[in-house]
């Protein structure tokens, strides 16, 4: 259970985000949707505390998280995957190597250092792979691969990190129509199969529509709606996008 | 006709505004030049009687070095020229080896002092200004100064020599590598943090598999120019070949000079000619895996 | 691990070497090159008689030197000092214009696209090789000897020795100029001396300024110390002071040095910022 008090997160004069509250409950598929600009990716960066807070508490199954430093806040953030719109991959380690930084939480540090992965460890991120369907690529360079490619590799070792919660932050955004719906789907399923809980940015209701029950509506830094995506209804949208692309 | 000339008139005007502008300009560049000349000339104790009188003993100088080498007895000509080989030799290996310690040293001092003095790894402001002034200081003094300092310090020999070297090359390689590093973008990084690494291993994960191609050919370089170095810091006393070619020089045994000259530049040239085939081999390989990259759906 | 698991993990190892268990190519190849390597650092330390021992007494001794050095004084030869500060710059200066000014036509000489006969730049090219083969100081040694002590020397070894970089790179920055402007020329009547003039000079000039400031720069930086084997220039104090001890006059020169160099990295690296943006601006013309 995710848990979010009164956050707020401010840039100078800038209120990126103000006062959000809600709760996730174990095993959701949420998506958050809201215009460019409108706080959605802070509040990811916040989960993952990527960002620091300004107020306001973060808890996750009675944990709070907000408050973590140190070793524990890196667990934490083993806990809470993330994946980026540019994927955010190391261009020039393997695949397989760059699935395997989703491990470093939990390796001794020599390990990392030298990359010398144990054995174990690199079943578990083949098999991640195999999951995504392009374990036939684990020793090619990341950059080789086309942007789908790259995404999924992103969630390969988000998977890896063995998480509770995954944070995606605009996965699609960057995609051709035939990759966004891969990724997508991988999504979904890794959601419906492992049970993991799944906080999804989305630019377009489109694709909120079609993958998620219950969607957040972010503007201006507000929570402005929270509920079933049967629940939006025109003026909500607008309240959302704004009057010229609703 | 009356176009004609109203054309040639603004053309004309045109030109005159522009020479209006750019004249002035011209001329205070050049007076400055010419005061600085001046100045300079008087400074520099120039005079033409000396160039004058010092010109042709350049030549003789020049003339009185080279080696008598006739093609009929070159084999002895030769053994006569390079009668102190097996010696020069071993110093001129001395002097490649100061440049390689040296070299690596100043090396990892420089990589492990670049991440804090990169602005976008996170070490804080005040780290970051410390590890660029340290760098500053340590590439401002030059090498024969630390040279100086350091053989009434550690002792006449190669030590003093090697640590003078190691300290200029930490201070280039370091500048060098931190803007290297500040070429990393937030986005990689963020990759290795969101999954939960420390700050160590965000660098050695995210950052050092990108930079190591350019950090590599730059430590070539480097070491190419710190053959050069080794071989002068001799003059101080502080090891290699150096030393040897003072003596001759200083005490006049011209065939010598050449003679250690000439197997200097050997050194340098194969030297140089290694590092660079290694360096372009670098740069290929990093070509070729550009051209490979498809581009992002 | 269950064994149906396991059988498919092997499975995949076999259809993908080096993903389960690493290359032993690759892997041994990168040990054997580490510890070579580290062997050959080792031994070339303690071939050239490098110890901790060493180095720690030395430090004592430096951390003695340092202390002496505080605070910096003159005792008296400050004019001597500032003197010997312009001297350098002098120095620096007429080195670097004298090589920019002599390395032009060498560079014009030793580019393909302009001398067609190959034993001119080839032979040009090899003397060039030498003369910037040898060092700087080195040839400041062997001015000391033709002409005397003084900065008469250092000037004759830093244009010598710049003459040899900038020659080439000047020959390099000829040889690869844009050639349509030469052909319009030619085609337009002109003589070989005109092609030189009017499509190749415009074209390499800003590299000339650009190089000739940069040299600038790394000169001071030399000149600094061209005064150890006598050859002009603040170096000569810094030597002497060093050889007898007087410790609190070095960090006088050596702080004396420090911001005259910064200075003009900073001015020349405003020139040829300068030089550039007009570059940029006949580009954009």
């Amino acid at each position: 259970m995710l848990e979010i008090t009164a956050l707020s997160r401010t840039y100078g004069n800038v209120r990126a985000l103000e006062a959000v509250s809600l709760s996730v409950a174990p095993g959701e598929f949420v998506g958050v949707i809201g215009r460019s600009g409108a706080g959605k990716s802070t509040l990811l960066r916040l989960i993952n505390r990527l960002v620091e807070p300004s107020s306001g508490e973060i808890s996750f199954n009675g944990e709070t998280v907000s408050a973590l430093s140190g070793r524990e806040l890196r667990d934490w953030r083993r806990r809470c995957a993330m994946i980026f719109q540019q994927f955010n991959l190391i261009d020039r380690l393997s695949v397989l190597d760059n699935v395997l930084v989703g491990r470093v939480a939990m390796l001794p540090r020599w390990r990392s250092w030298t990359m010398a992965w144990p054995v174990a460890d690199r079943v578990v991120a083949i098999e991640a792979l195999e999951r995504l369907g392009i374990s036939e690529h684990a020793l090619k360079r990341a950059d080789q691969l086309s942007g789908g490619q790259q995404q999924r590799v992103a969630i390969a070792r988000a998977l890896v990190q063995e998480p509770q919660l995954i944070l995606a932050d605009e996965p699609v955004a960057s995609l051709d129509p035939h990759s966004t719906r891969t990724v997508m789907d991988s999504l979904a399923r890794i959601n419906r199969e492992d049970g993991l809980t799944v906080l999804c940015n989305l630019h377009h209701l489109d694709l909120a529509r079609e993958y998620c029950r219950r969607v957040i509506g972010v503007a201006a830094g507000r929570v402005v709606f929270d509920g079933p995506i049967e629940a939006l209804d025109a003026a909500t949208i607008r309240m959302i996008y704004g009057e010229d692309e609703a | 006709m009356t176009h004609v000339s109203d054309a040639i008139g603004r053309v004309e005007a045109a030109r005159r505004a522009q020479m209006r502008r750019t004249g002035w300009k011209t001329l205070l560049f050049g007076g400055a030049l010419a005061v600085l000349i001046g100045l300079s000339l008087h400074q520099g104790e120039v005079s033409w009687t000396k160039f004058i009188t010092g010109l042709p003993r350049f030549g003789a100088y020049i003339i009185r070095i080279l080696p008598d080498l006739s093609f009929a007895t070159l084999g002895a000509d030769l053994q006569g020229w390079m009668w102190n080989l097996p010696n020069w030799l071993k110093l001129l290996f001395d002097t490649v080896l100061i440049a390689f310690v040296s070299t690596v040293m100043g090396a990892i001092i420089a990589f492990f002092l670049s991440f804090p003095a990169a602005r976008n790894m996170g070490f804080g402001r005040v780290s970051t200004q410390l590890a660029r002034r340290f760098f500053e200081f340590l590439r401002t003094v030059p090498e024969l100064v630390f040279a100086l300092l350091f053989v009434f310090a550690f002792g006449l020999g190669p030590m003093a020599g090697v640590l003078a070297i190691t300290l200029h090359t930490a201070g280039v390689l370091g500048k060098m590598m931190s803007e290297i590093n500040e070429t990393i973008t937030d986005r990689s990084l963020e990759g290795v943090i969101a999954a939960g690494a420390s700050r160590d291993r965000v660098i050695r994960l995210g950052v050092v598999p990108q930079v190591a191609p350019a950090f590599v050919s730059y430590i070539l370089l480097r070491f190419e120019i710190n053959v050069r170095s080794a071989s002068v810091i001799g003059l101080v006393g502080a090891g290699g070949i150096g030393q040897e070619l003072m003596f001759v020089i200083n005490q006049f045994i011209y065939r010598d000079i050449s003679a250690i000259l000439a197997l200097l530049i050997v050194t340098v040239a194969i030297v140089d000619i290694v590092s660079e085939t290694i360096r372009h081999r670098i740069i290929a390989s990093e070509v070729s895996h550009a051209s490979a990259t498809p581009s992002a759906h | 691990m269950l064994p149906q698991r396991q059988a498919h993990i092997e499975a995949f190892a076999s259809r993908h070497p080096g993903t389960v268990y690493p290359l032993a190519g690759p892997l041994w190849t990168r040990r054997l090159f580490w510890s070579g390597f580290l062997i050959c650092f080792f031994a070339a330390s303690i071939h050239l008689g490098l110890s901790f021992e060493r180095f720690w007494r030395g430090l004592g001794d430096l951390g003695v030197i340092m202390r002496q050095m505080w605070p910096p004084t003159h005792h008296g030869f400050w004019r001597e000092y500032i003197g010997a500060l312009g001297e350098t710059l002098a120095m620096a200066f007429l080195g670097t214009l004298a090589a920019s000014l002599i390395s032009l036509p060498l560079g014009f000489l030793g580019a393909r696209n302009v001398v067609k006969s190959w034993p001119i730049h080839f032979g040009l090219r090899r003397a060039l090789d030498v003369v910037r083969g040898v060092d700087t100081l080195v040839w400041a040694l062997i001015f000391v000897s033709v002409v005397g002590l003084g900065p008469f020397a250092g000037i004759l070894a830093i244009a010598l020795n710049d003459t040899g970089v900038l020659a080439k790179i000047y020959a390099e920055a000829i040889e690869n100029i844009d050639r349509r402007s030469s052909e319009a020329v030619r085609a337009a009547g002109g003589t070989e001396a005109d092609v030189a003039r009017l499509a190749i000079f415009p074209q390499v000039f800003p590299v000339l300024i650009a190089n000739s400031l940069y040299f600038f720069e790394a000169n001071t930086r030399s000149a600094t110390i061209l005064g150890v084997v006598g050859a002009g220039g603040i170096g000569y104090f810094l030597a002497d002071r060093i050889r007898v001890n007087a410790w609190s006059d070095v960090a006088f020169i050596i702080l004396l040095i420090l911001p005259t160099v910064a200075v003009i990295d900073i001015l020349s690296r405003w020139l040829r910022g300068l030089a550039q943006g007009r570059q940029r601006n006949a580009v954009m013309r």
